[in-house]
């Protein structure tokens, strides 16, 4: 690969290269250590953890729509005693950022999980999961109002020196306004957007398809309803943003770059190829290399200057 | 079992059409081959781009020559369309060897075998890997004559074949379970391994149950990546110490079917 400069900070998040992978889709990250050398991505963000393991929702699951696809997991996990013997002992030797993915029911299960992994060596950055559709209580009621966002990150401000990344839903009437709550009670960055809500029928059993009646729709479908969202709050927010939502390959990924993406996060692209990732991070490399001699940074929000 | 999972191109050798609205296929593979145990699969793609988006899963019908995968997949839609068109010659990409296989025989266990249409790929595999033999009995259920194709195979012809269909047209008239119950009642054996629709294989573990069997399920789920990844395959238990769900692709697709939780399935 060319030496081109893919170092990008986010808050106080050092990042070798711009890529991260989503969390739910890529596991605690071992899962892909067959396919790829993990140490080529920017940051692994895990799976959501909660304080106590959750069983997640009954199936199915996860169904394929038109390129797209719509999951109701339902936050299962090992839950944070699990993670810190058995998982983040794997993850803290990786040179790539290990962002853990928070979810909680309740204010104080944000603060556990934070404050404990605050503790731990090797987590380098939080990323707040206020947006998940698919549970009842998974935070969503933080991410679908700013007071309440702003009052859970404050919180969470106060339990750790370590960047908050808040991961917002697109399931509302106005992102930014989510955001500016949290961007004044002490967040570090964003991370947009989690799924949107949407759902499948069964009209031969007559019923919805998901166990969980509704899910969260990801992949190509959304990507241009995700870029418009990143589009949207880099107008607004002067702190960095990790865009996703249906990047496959490093060209949707360099548009988000342009979007105003100071990073970019690859979700159902690696059920379908577990290398996507690293794919697309030797892709934007390349494309930087030939593009220009100017850094990476230079690109970010790039095409909101016409 | 923790083979290591690889991505790979194979190359189509042969595609054929086989039983109804299915197709077997040989493609070689030579990494995953020399790997695979009977009850994996692998993730198959066969077009560009993302329509269909995700991968689709199939069973390990066998390995031809040591390096090459015998596959049987039903055409039920776009992705085994667009798989089941390729010509030899043509390219598909392969994900595998996934999830863990059915246990091996023991030292002299008695196994027997249940299969449902093109459930029998993976007991066809068991009995080319470890040597079923003419005193392995191999039940099989079809809808019809044009399911019988599964049983001409040479592999599973070897074995002691007992078949039905459920129109009577080839066989006897009935239920694969119909023959396996009387079978059961006069001799069972140590361990039935099946594989076939969700209810024929519910009711062979009833059965299996009924008689003091052990049954091992290989089940057929929604999953995305197939890895471990997604968390989205998963298979109601009967509740193990607070945890209601396994994973079919990493913890299974073959079960132990007295774990699992049938009426939630």
């Amino acid at each position: 690969m060319s030496n081109v400069d893919m170092t990008v900070r986010i808050g106080d998040l050092t990042l070798n290269n711009p890529v991260l992978v989503s969390s739910g889709t890529f596991g605690y990250g071992q899962e892909f250590a067959d396919f790829i050398d993990l140490n080529k991505l920017g940051g692994i963000i895990t799976k959501a953890i909660t304080p106590k393991p959750r069983a997640g929702n009954p199936p199915p699951r996860i169904i394929e729509t038109p390129a797209g696809v719509l999951n109701a997991i339902g936050l299962e996990n090992c839950g944070l005693d699990v993670f810190i013997k058995d998982k983040l002992p794997y993850l803290k030797d990786l040179s790539s950022a290990i962002v853990v993915n928070v979810a909680g029911a309740c204010e104080s299960d944000y603060v556990e999980v934070v404050s404990s992994l605050s503790k731990e060596d090797g987590v380098d950055a939080f990323e707040i999961n206020i947006s998940c559709p698919n549970v009842k209580q998974g935070g969503i009621e933080f991410g679908t109002d700013a007071g309440r966002a702003g009052e859970l990150v404050e919180k969470l401000r106060a339990s750790t020196k370590l960047p908050l990344i808040i991961k917002l839903s697109p399931n509302v009437a106005d992102v930014c306004e989510i955001a500016a709550g949290a961007e004044a009670a002490g967040a570090d960055a964003f991370s947009l957007v989690n799924t949107y809500r949407g759902m499948a029928i069964d009209i031969a059993k007559e019923r919805p398809v998901l166990g969980n009646k509704i899910g969260g729709l990801s992949g190509p479908a959304i990507k241009p309803l995700a870029l418009y969202q990143v589009w949207k709050l880099y107008q607004s927010t002067k702190l960095p943003i990790i865009g996703m939502g249906g990047i496959m390959n490093h060209i949707d990924a360099i548009e988000f770059i342009y979007a105003g993406a100071s990073a970019v996060s690859v979700g159902t692209a690696n059920f379908i190829d577990p290398s996507a990732s690293v794919k697309i991070v030797d892709g934007i490399s390349t494309w930087l290399a030939e593009k220009s001699p100017r850094g990476f940074e230079y690109f970010i929000g790039r095409a909101h200057r016409t | 079992m923790n083979t290591t999972k690889t991505s790979s191109i194979a190359r189509v050798i042969r595609a054929n059409r086989f039983a109804k609205e299915c197709c077997e296929m040989v493609l070689e593979c030579p990494g995953i081959a020399a790997s695979a145990k009977p009850g994996q699969f692998v993730q198959m793609k066969a077009w560009e781009g993302s329509q269909p988006l995700l991968r689709r899963p199939i069973s390990i019908a066998g390995v031809v020559d040591g390096s090459s995968l015998l596959l049987w997949i039903r055409i039920v839609g776009p992705g085994s369309r667009l798989i089941t068109s390729k010509l030899p010659g043509d390219e598909i990409e392969l994900i595998g060897p996934l999830g863990n296989g059915f246990k091996p025989p023991a030292k002299n266990e008695k196994v027997w075998m249940v299969a449902g249409t093109l459930g029998a790929a993976p007991l066809r595999f068991y009995s080319q890997l470890y040597g079923a033999g003419a005193e392995c009995r191999f039940f099989y259920g079809g809808a019809a004559s044009c399911d019988m194709e599964v049983v001409e195979d040479a592999e599973i012809c070897r074995m002691n074949v007992c078949a039905t269909t459920e129109d009577g047209s080839a066989g006897q008239k009935g239920l694969v379970t119909d023959i396996l119950k009387p079978a059961l009642d006069e001799s069972p054996p140590d361990r039935i391994i099946t594989c076939g629709p969700k209810g024929m294989m519910k009711a062979v573990a009833a059965l299996a149950a009924a008689a003091g069997t052990k049954c091992d399920v290989s089940l057929d789920c929604f999953m995305a990546c197939g890895f471990g990844a997604c968390m989205g395959c998963a298979v109601p238990i009967l509740d193990d110490g607070g945890k209601r769900y396994l994973h079919a692709c990493s913890e299974g697709p073959v079960f132990d079917s007295a774990v699992i939780d049938w009426e939630a399935l």
